[in-house]
């Protein structure tokens, strides 16, 4: 007798894409800001396939071209296609938009949770620096960051630039999580790994810190859209990225300023590059606070 | 019956012509002349001291010199303390004869004696006291006063630039008496002899010079009042536009004077060169990078420059866009553009010059490609813009640094870099005055590209004791040659002066050097 078995197997979708599409609907703008992102993202890795030009193509029979068929967002004043500038501007923009936000946030997030968890003379002397530094406006302690370390480049990113736009950013985000870190302190799970014996880092690291994480990714958001914003502003000024590295505040600095009256698409379009990533980047973290707080579902 | 009114119509017009002319031609006494530096302030107030045009810019209006260049008929050596002056027949004797009765601006008398302490402290500075151009002078082997109307200076060796060094604007007539109780006087007060006295100077702000009525040149200046203002290049464009400035020396882009004539209309004159501004920006191999010690890589690197298109595609951007080799394009010496495309760099077919430029990268061995650092300084990103894009074509990855001054020099004379940009600013395109920086290194520290090479010595040493003006420029061009050959220098760009001025400065003459004419004893306005 032979018995034959049938096996249903029941296919289940990712967990990523559960959640993505519990994201989604609940917040269809942060969705939105996410495939902006993952498409610019997209865009700027596989820059040499979608950019119709080498960013430093210069031609002289092209020098400031308006938009046409050929140039889809014209052309700079040494020729140059500025849509395939964008699109290769936007590896520079989110290189060091994240190589920034992750060393902000993760350095705020080591001084704030540590400084919440200490407490006492520790916390109070690590809040007063916090202080002193967060009463320096953040452009100027950019700028000086900048221009004391000049530039040093490792695997093609400006580390000092780096720098320059994440430190600014550490004050803010070890406030906000040194606040969240002590209402977590309380929580009796610590109390007891605390009893367990455990030590202090994996007190730390594996019971308070996993809890913290949906703030931290609200601030690392956020904190990614202040450095697109504060990379283009030192770039701007012409402390920052240099020519001819394509770069969204460079290009609305030199001779832009002189001719946007004459060519405005010269402005127009790394203006929209910056705003649009900024917006987005924003959104993300508005979205993502939502999704992730359960104060907030509720 | 016709014929009366004819004439009497012709005769008018006659008079109205002949007055408007002498009218036109007859300089008015008076008036404020207002310019702008967007060179930034002073290093130091001692023009012997100074190498830049900061300096000249605010100091000019109060200094005589020897002799000084024509603006009118650049680059004609003209007298300025001096009246007349003889050359004996073995070049080695000059004697010149001052004018009578020159004062300085305290009320002294200035006199062959002060010439000759000044001579002696450009050539032999004492102790403390810097002489930026001393080299320039090595030839001199004494300044003699025999009477207090008569100078004699004698050189060791003929030198045909002789002229052309005493007219340098930076040699200015110092008062012996002064400098005998202080030899660094000149760094800290301004005291000559020059059209205009010192009335204050506010750094980073403005300098303000007023007429000097014991100015030994009868009825000049005509002047009353000289102020500089301080500011960045944009805001320079706008005080010109507005009419709060009347012009700039620096000189500027094609498309800034246009938007100030736009601005302005008749209240402002475009003046240009009609050639090269006396500006060569040049981009010097430091030949102790291992792969630049190589003539091949140097001189693919040359060849891989369109210097012919660059020049259309930087000119929105910069006045430094006239293709030229080492010799001032326009002057004397230079080569026609025809002879010029012979050389490495100046070829118009560019696909077969960067295909021989990465045949020779092979040939030494860089056949994967070449990675360089660009030693760049902060007002020139577009020759950044330039070469990176022209030295991809060939697979040269150049890392563009632009550091602020003080580091840029600081890297400069340290040699950290692998090529950089060294801009050529001066009063005379005369080689033995510009070419000073290809003497061989380590001697010569101002060879910021570290080579060493005894020909090119030999053919400066030639061409500086050459009386023989064609003789002359047969050797330079063949050292032009030879220097652009081996690779020790590429040129980017000449100048190409461009400046607006207001239409009341009357007797403006541009020239190709803006350290010319700075004295202002010659301007006037015309009053409304």
């Amino acid at each position: 007798m032979s018995v034959s078995t049938t096996v249903f197997t029941v296919s289940r979708p990712a967990r990523w894409r559960v959640a993505f599409g519990q994201f989604a609907r609940r917040n269809p703008l942060g969705a939105a800001a996410l495939l902006f992102l993952a498409v610019l993202l997209l865009a700027g890795v596989f820059a040499p396939y979608v950019a119709p030009y080498h960013p430093l193509d210069t031609d002289y029979e092209a020098i400031l071209e308006a938009p046409s068929w050929a140039h889809l967002m014209g052309t700079d004043e040494y020729g140059r296609d500025i849509f395939s500038r964008i699109i290769y501007g936007a590896r520079t923009a989110l290189t060091l938009a994240v190589c920034a936000s992750l060393l902000g946030c993760l350095s705020g997030a080591v001084i704030g949770i540590s400084s919440a968890y200490f407490g006492g003379a520790f916390d109070t002397t690590i809040q007063r620096l916090m202080d002193i530094m967060l009463a320096i406006p953040g452009i100027v302690f950019a700028m000086v960051i900048a221009a004391v370390l000049g530039r040093h480049m490792v695997f093609g990113i400006d580390v000092n630039l780096v720098l320059a736009i994440a430190i600014p950013g550490i004050p803010n985000v070890a406030r906000v999580l040194r606040s969240a870190a002590l209402s977590v302190r309380t929580m009796p799970y610590v109390d007891a790994a605390i009893a367990a014996g455990y030590s202090r880092s994996r007190v730390i690291f594996r019971h308070m810190a996993p809890n913290l994480i949906a703030p931290w990714l609200v601030l690392v958001s956020a904190f990614a859209a202040q450095a697109i914003l504060l990379e283009s502003a030192l770039s701007f000024l012409g402390i920052g990225v240099v020519e001819p590295t394509p770069a969204w505040g460079l290009m609305l600095s030199g001779m832009s300023t002189q001719l946007f009256v004459e060519a405005p698409w010269l402005v127009i379009f790394p203006g929209l590059a910056v705003s649009a990533t900024v917006f987005a980047f924003s959104l993300l973290g508005d979205a993502l606070r939502d999704f992730l707080d359960p104060r907030l579902r509720m | 019956m016709r014929l009366i009114p004819m004439s009497a119509a012709c005769l008018l017009a006659a008079t109205h012509w002949l007055g408007g002319h002498a009218l036109a031609e007859t300089p008015q006494r008076g008036g404020e002349f207002v310019y702008a530096v967007s060179q930034g302030d002073p290093s130091t107030l001692d023009c012997h001291a100074s190498s830049t045009i900061t300096t000249t810019l605010r100091i000019g209006p109060h200094y005589s010199t020897l002799l000084k260049i024509d603006p009118a008929n650049y680059p004609k050596v003209v007298g300025d303390v001096a009246k007349e002056w003889t050359i004996s027949d073995d070049g080695l004797v000059y004697t010149f004869k001052l004018h009578p009765n020159i004062k300085f601006h305290d009320g002294s008398k200035l006199d062959s004696e002060d010439v000759k302490v000044s001579l002696d402290r450009l050539r032999a500075p004492p102790p403390g006291v810097f002489s930026a151009r001393q080299s320039l002078y090595s030839d001199i082997e004494s300044v003699e006063a025999p009477d207090p109307e008569t100078v004699v200076v004698r050189l060791s060796k003929p030198n045909a630039s002789m002229l052309e060094i005493l007219a340098v604007p930076t040699g200015c007539i110092y008062s012996a008496e002064l400098l005998r109780t202080d030899p660094d006087y000149p760094a800290k007060k301004v005291m000559g002899s020059g059209p205009f006295r010192f009335v204050s100077y506010t750094p980073g702000k403005e300098w303000v010079a007023e007429r000097f009525d014991d100015y030994f040149v009868e009825g000049k200046p005509y002047l009353d009042r000289v102020r500089s203002l301080t500011l960045t290049t944009p805001a320079m464009i706008n005080a010109i536009a507005s009419g709060q400035v009347m012009t700039d020396f620096r000189g500027m882009t094609e498309a800034d004077a246009q938007r100030i004539v736009e601005a302005r209309g008749d209240g402002v004159k475009i003046y240009r060169t009609n050639g090269s501004h006396n500006l060569l920006l040049l981009v010097l191999p430091n030949l102790e990078n291992p792969a630049l010690k190589d003539p091949r890589v140097r001189k693919a690197l040359a060849m891989a420059l369109d210097h012919w298109g660059g020049s259309r595609l930087v000119a929105r951007s910069t006045h430094s866009n006239y293709p030229g080799g080492l010799l001032r394009p326009g002057s004397e010496f230079a080569r026609t553009p025809e002879e010029l495309s012979k050389l490495p760099g100046f070829s118009r077919d560019m696909k077969t010059a960067r295909e021989q430029a990465r045949a020779l990268l092979k040939e030494a061995g860089y056949e994967k490609g070449l990675t360089l650092r660009f030693l760049n300084r902060r007002p020139f990103p577009y020759v950044g813009v330039f070469l990176i894009d022209q030295w991809r074509q060939i697979g040269v990855n150049v890392e563009h640094q632009q550091p602020e001054d003080p580091q840029f020099f600081a890297r400069r004379d340290a040699g950290d870099f692998d090529v950089m940009l060294n801009a050529f600013p001066d009063f005379s395109g005369d080689p033995t005055i510009q070419w000073g920086g290809f003497l061989s290194y380590p001697e010569n520290k101002s060879n910021f590209g570290r080579f060493s090479d005894p020909k090119v010595d030999e053919y400066y040493e030639r061409q500086k004791r050459e009386m023989d003006p064609a003789k002359r420029k047969q050797i330079l061009q063949e050292a032009e040659a030879y220097i652009l050959e081996q690779g020790y220098a590429m040129p980017f760009m000449w100048g190409n002066r461009v400046m607006v001025v207001d239409s009341r400065v009357q007797n403006y003459h541009v020239t190709p050097s803006n350290w010319v004419g700075l004295d202002f004893a010659d301007l006037w306005l015309k009053q409304n």
